[in-house]
């Protein structure tokens, strides 16, 4: 039943005059008291009738701002915030005396890289794209998982990168057998098995 | 004739909405029993026919028939209790610390945090995975080369050697989630515009941790901090280089407030991006709110 009332109960936004149906609900009744008014209807509510044509009001919003806005503005300690943005680009390398840095790492060696039929370029990170892969298989009645190596951004001849690379894999493992897939168009090799290591080292050698 | 005041009260009653059959309404939640036929000839209830869900003599939820349930049987070994809550801490190797350095992805001539490590882009936390920041593992201790100021939330013995030995200093720092999600992200906290939010202090658990001088907890005395550095220069067998004459000393003892998240700024103040420029709300509320502890 109360529900019932406020969904019926209109009040006018500027006379503030609550408009009430008759008690036989007739609909006409409503609408012509909401014609008689002109003005927008809105549902009974809790909060207080918006208002907005009485003078009194333009003393009040200059007496309350919607927010208390009394703050300094300071420009100069903008430059503590410019350290803890994150840069937009991978930023460029420092100038080492030697290599390898303390961490191991040492950029590619040019003259070796002329020498081969294929190249492998460093990602931007400055890193090998050398990454694991991990497939979850169903083998008959049990679950397995296929480790494998992915190598990436490969130019120049990938087959023999392919056959030089299972050479040193079969002769470093000792297997009898080492499986890779060749990706012509996308340009990528994948080795079956945990190799990441052997291949990381396979193209150190070769100056990659 | 019923009075005036009668006839009124009468239409009053008419015209006001009251309780009948047609609006009574039953409290939420009520549960009811199930309904059985009680007419002639009926006689199982809706049960089923005859065995234990017609008598109500269901066995309870785990009894095997008189042998030891499972659960009894097999030993609990509680290694993932409480997971949901425990604070977890992702860790980073010092391997991978001067990796960053060598690669100038960290600028060593600041102070090192969780801001500096996240805004690299290669490493990341995550608040809904209860992350609480940075674990410094020990992997790569012995070709540390570094001389740094780094702030991470749990480190062991020997990473803190490894560190020391080379004139870095190195905190344990605890953030609250809130503060973290501040951290990890900057770019997005910045641009929502929100006021930099005040450190907790940690946890009852996690309060110990924080205020030991052995593993450099932010809450530890200074002087007994300076104790413990000697202290463990004297076990590893390294000489713990003096600080005093540093040209970088500024840097390496640089330190955040226990409520500060970012140096040089303040909780409380907003960081406008567009205008490039800071704003200090003056309430006294508000300022009394972010400069003390509740």
């Amino acid at each position: 039943m109360a529900t019932f009332t406020v969904s019926l109960l209109r009040t006018c936004n500027k006379c503030r005059q609550i408009i009430k149906p008759s008690l036989s609900f007739a609909r006409n009744t409503y609408l012509n008291s909401r014609l008689k008014c002109e003005q927008n209807v809105r549902l009974l509510t809790t909060a207080p009738p918006p208002l907005n044509n009485s003078s009194l009001n333009e003393e009040n919003v200059a007496e309350k701002p919607d927010y208390p806005t009394d703050f300094e503005v300071s420009y100069d300690e903008f430059k503590y915030v410019l350290p803890l943005l994150p840069r937009p680009t991978v930023p460029e390398l420092p100038k080492h005396a030697t290599f390898p840095t303390p961490s191991g790492w040492f950029p590619p060696n040019e003259e070796l890289i002329a020498k081969q039929t294929f190249l492998i370029r460093r990602t931007k990170n400055h890193l090998l794209p050398v990454y694991p892969e991990l497939k979850r298989v169903q083998v008959g009645p049990y679950k397995a998982i296929k480790h494998s190596v992915i190598i990436r951004k490969i130019e120049g001849d990938i087959w023999a990168l392919e056959a030089e690379l299972r050479e040193y894999l079969l002769e470093k493992t000792g297997l009898k057998v080492i499986k890779t897939q060749v990706h012509e168009v996308g340009r990528f090799i994948r080795i079956r098995g945990m190799h990441r290591p052997l291949v990381a080292e396979f193209m150190f050698e070769r100056g990659m | 004739m019923a009075s005036k005041v009668t006839e009124k009260a009468l239409n009053l009653i008419k015209s006001l909405p009251r309780v009948a059959i047609s609006n009574v309404k039953d409290l939420p939640g009520t549960l009811y029993k199930k309904k059985t036929n009680r007419s002639a000839g009926r006689k199982k209830k809706g049960r089923g026919d005859k065995g234990q869900g017609a008598r109500g003599t269901l066995d309870p939820l785990g009894y095997e028939g008189g042998q030891r349930p499972l659960i009894d049987a097999v030993p609990s070994e509680k290694y993932y209790g409480k997971y949901a809550i425990r604070r977890q801490y992702p860790p980073i190797s010092l391997l991978e610390i001067q990796r960053l350095i060598d690669l100038n992805r960290v600028d060593v001539t600041r102070p090192i945090d969780v801001s500096s490590i996240c805004n690299t882009r290669l490493y990341s936390l995550d608040v809904a995975k209860n992350h609480f920041g940075f674990n410094v593992t020990e992997e790569g201790c012995d070709l540390f080369a570094s001389k740094v100021n780094l702030e991470v939330q749990w480190v062991t013995e020997l990473v803190i050697a490894a560190i020391e030995k080379n004139g870095g200093t190195i905190t344990t720092r605890y953030y609250d989630p809130q503060c973290l999600a501040a951290l990890f992200d900057t770019q997005a906290f910045f641009e929502k515009g929100q006021p930099i939010p005040k450190c907790k202090l940690p946890p009852q658990d996690a309060l110990a941790y924080y205020s030991d001088p052995n593993f450099r907890g932010y809450l530890a005395d200074p002087e007994k901090i300076l104790m413990a550095r000697e202290k463990l220069a004297q076990k590893y067998g390294y000489k713990l280089p003096d600080l005093t004459d540093d040209p970088l000393k500024d840097l390496l003892l640089m330190r955040k407030d226990p409520l500060q998240i970012f140096y040089g700024l303040e909780p409380g103040w907003i960081v406008n991006l567009a205008d490039k420029c800071i704003l200090k709300p003056k309430d006294e509320d508000y300022l009394r709110y972010y400069s003390n502890v509740y």
